[in-house]
């Protein structure tokens, strides 16, 4: 009998063992798998800029769920849902990658930024604080550098110069 | 009820956005409140012992109907109580149709506001003014009343940023119970598709292997017809279907290749857009002929990464967003200092990493599709290095260059008649672009920006000249010079005006007008680009976009003396794009510029 005592413990530990393994496999297959979405109510917004139909202001587009950096180069990307507004990135731009610095990000595009670009002070101003405010509309970021294949350059079309990094510019900002 | 919830759930998230913006630069010495709100002052003066204010406070603060017109300087306040009328210069006012006086004149500010007193109107508006000496902070006691009034104003989103109507979604539009419409395809790398939703709907989505699949269940949510089955057979989704499930649940099953994450973002009238995972695979690691390091993978399309630098043991981390890795995880040991070795595995479910372990820097420039791969380009070495390396380059290409000769021609035995209006002044007239640089293009008849400056330029050189001026163009000719090395030359001959002549261009074909950037660290500058854009306007008759204050300009920035970018017209616009390419109606913008330089050396010279 007393022989037999450890060796029954352990069959109840290895099924202990097993529950338990079966339980957490089910827990993790669930947090990989089923993601539970709530309603709308109780979601953030965020805004992407775009450029206005005839006054070359910015307007601001709603997008519903959680902001995220990368979610906002993709909806710059993307351009805007509205037949209303017009894209602030040329077509085919696409962002290769991003860094941040602090309140600094970095963004590199490719060459489509600057070989696609229409020209003219209006259209360059929406490209360029169209990027810089959807992007610092993220409270840790103060900053954007726009890099062209890795390369800093002067300026998109010839006027605004973007060899530094640039501040949020609100007066572009209008909805009239 | 939603409705209502909506509305205020919109209103507080665009004031969430207006507070988060808020709170930059404050040029004033005190603090401003209006109740307990503090009041972001861009800009304030005091005349005759009046503090004056810009009035798009009331609007942005307050609710008030404000409508500003900084050509005339009329301006109109709207409160419930009463409407107020007035004009920059004139401190006579009308107050719901009666005369009134107030203690100082509005007046049109630099930044494009209308000043205007503010005791004047918090008197209106029958609330006091009080002013904490000790902490200097100025600040408007609210009634109850008042406080609603603000309250509601908010709500039905009139206070702070504005989204226009076409962007507000028509709340009153959605049905009680959500509808599900259709399942549209619309592909892409992402497999986009949009799932249309009409009202807000609980929602559940997750995968499901064997076969491969993910799912989205809608909780309470009407159909509107059966949901026809779509055979997609793109590299990701094979087929969507959907139907009921139960009573309350409507399903929607997307069919997959292969299981793999996906992000679902809400419209906000309720329909879902759902992406897929860019696909990644294969992965190596090779230099090419110039011995740049590349690190080489296969995609159905080039992925945004997100790169970090790491310290002790130090590596370079790649994040690719929204990406499945589908070779499963591994690691390439290389041994080519600085590199030790490659490992990429799935992250997250939306993040595909590389992580190169090193002994010294190394950091991704840019990515080349070859062959159907996309490889990344490194550089050995960190950012700033590489930057450096970049502007050495630079240098190098430009000492090659033959240089451009900036001796300003000034034809020393001209006899200039001192009676003249411009008699001895020196004029840098500057056409944008040039050479190379073709500027921006017409929509329709395709003019280069470049072509139509020159010309202009030329015909205002002349007439400065027969007023008297010594002109000198920045370009005489279609050459190319950097619009940094333009405030430069101006400097260079001591020029007591700077004229950048531009053509504009904007998305669509409906945008004209001619308008006149300054920098805004001068007063000097404001005046001179106020007089050439009020003389052209008169002369030429278009469309007045009034003057912008810029600070990043590179032609005006560096300029010693008075600057102006004047953009005469629009070449997206069709009639513009063909107005400007006339020599007729170039010869008549160089008249108008030539009356705004005169205007200004009259008033201020």
């Amino acid at each position: 009998m007393i022989g037999r005592c450890p060796f029954a413990m352990a069959r109840y530990k290895v099924w202990a063992a097993v529950i338990l393994l079966i339980v957490s496999v089910c827990f993790l297959a669930r947090l990989a798998f089923v993601r539970p979405e709530l309603p709308a109510f109780g979601r953030q917004l965020w805004v992407v800029y775009f450029g206005s139909g005839e006054d070359a202001y910015l307007v601001p587009e709603p997008r519903v769920g959680p902001p995220a950096v990368e979610g906002r180069l993709e909806a710059l990307v993307q351009g805007p849902r509205s037949q209303h507004l017009n894209p602030v990135l040329p077509p085919g731009t696409k962002v290769i990658s991003y860094q941040i610095e602090g309140n600094l990000i970095i963004v590199n595009f490719n060459s489509a930024l600057v070989e696609n670009h229409p020209g003219g002070s209006a259209s360059e101003l929406i490209t360029v604080y169209g990027l810089v405010n959807t992007l610092t509309e993220d409270p840790s970021l103060d900053f954007v550098q726009i890099l062209v294949e890795g390369r800093r350059i002067m300026t998109i079309a010839g006027h605004v110069d973007v060899s530094q990094p640039l501040r949020r510019d609100e007066s572009l900002i209008g909805a009239r | 009820m939603g409705n209502r919830g909506l509305r205020f759930f919109f209103a507080l998230s665009v004031l969430t956005i207006v507070l988060l913006s808020a709170g930059v630069g404050c040029d004033a010495a005190f603090r401003f409140y209006i109740g307990d709100q503090e009041v972001d002052l861009v800009e304030s003066l005091v005349v005759n012992g009046n503090i004056l204010i810009p009035v798009s406070v009331f609007e942005q603060y307050m609710g008030a109907e404000v409508e500003t017109n900084l050509e005339s300087g009329e301006l109109t306040i709207s409160f419930p109580m009463f409407t107020l009328t007035g004009q920059a210069g004139s401190n006579r006012v009308l107050v719901n149709g009666e005369e009134q006086i107030m203690g100082a004149a509005p007046q049109v500010s630099r930044n494009g506001d209308i000043m205007v007193p503010l005791r004047f109107i918090v008197d209106l508006l029958g609330l006091r003014l009080n002013f904490d000496t000790k902490q200097a902070i100025l600040y408007i006691v609210l009634t109850e009343e008042m406080a609603d009034w603000i309250a509601s104003r908010r709500e039905s989103g009139r206070v702070g940023i504005q989204l226009p109507d076409f962007l507000e979604p028509d709340f009153s539009d959605l049905p009680e119970t959500p509808v599900l419409n259709e399942i549209v395809f619309m592909g892409g790398p992402r497999s986009r598709v949009f799932v249309d939703v009409k009202g807000f709907s609980v929602y559940h989505s997750f995968l499901l292997t064997n076969p491969d699949r993910m799912v989205i269940d809608l909780a309470d949510v009407e159909l509107k017809g059966p949901i026809p089955t779509q055979e997609i057979n793109d590299s990701i989704v094979k087929r969507i279907r959907g139907d009921r499930f139960d009573e309350r649940t409507v399903r929607i099953v997307f069919e997959l290749n292969r299981a793999t994450d996906y992000q679902i973002s809400q419209w906000p009238d309720g329909g879902l857009e759902v992406e897929f995972n860019y696909q990644m695979s294969g992965i190596g690691y090779y230099r090419d002929d110039q011995q740049n390091p590349r690190i080489w993978f296969e995609a159905n399309e080039q992925p945004t990464f997100r790169v970090q630098l790491l310290p002790s043991p130090m590596r370079l981390v790649l994040d690719f967003q929204y990406t499945t890795l589908l070779s499963g995880a591994r690691e390439i040991l290389v041994s080519d200092p600085p590199l030790r070795s490659i490992r990429v595995s799935q992250n997250t479910p939306s993040v595909t990493r590389i992580v190169l372990d090193l002994d010294s820097p190394m950091i991704p420039v840019n990515v080349e599709e070859v062959n159907g791969r996309y490889e990344i380009i490194l550089f050995e070495g960190t950012e700033e290095e590489y930057q450096r390396k970049l502007a050495q380059e630079a240098e190098q290409q430009v000492l090659q260059e033959q240089p451009v000769d900036f001796t300003p021609l000034v034809p020393a035995d001209r006899e200039i008649d001192d009676s003249l209006p411009l008699a001895h002044r020196i004029i840098v007239v500057d056409p944008g672009h040039g050479g190379s640089d073709p500027g921006t293009i017409g929509t329709f008849l395709g003019v280069f920006e470049k072509d139509i400056v020159l010309p202009i330029s030329l015909e205002l050189g002349r007439l400065l000249e027969e007023n008297g001026a010594t002109v000198i163009y920045t370009r005489g000719a279609d050459y190319y010079v950097s619009h940094f090395d333009r405030a430069p030359i101006a400097n260079a001959v001591n020029a007591e005006v700077l004229i950048s002549i531009h053509a504009n261009s904007y998305e669509g074909t409906t945008a004209k007008g001619v308008e006149t950037l300054y920098n805004p660290l001068y007063l000097e500058n404001f005046r001179f680009a106020q007089a050439i854009q009020n003389e052209l306007i008169n002369h030429i008759g278009a469309v007045n976009r009034g003057v912008r204050p810029r600070t990043d300009l590179n032609v005006l920035n560096n300029a010693n003396m008075p600057a102006a970018l004047v953009e005469v017209g629009f070449v997206s616009h069709p009639e513009e794009e063909a107005m400007l390419n006339d020599p007729e109606y170039q010869k008549r913008i160089a008249e108008g510029l030539l009356m705004g330089i005169l205007t200004f050396f009259r008033n201020y010279r």
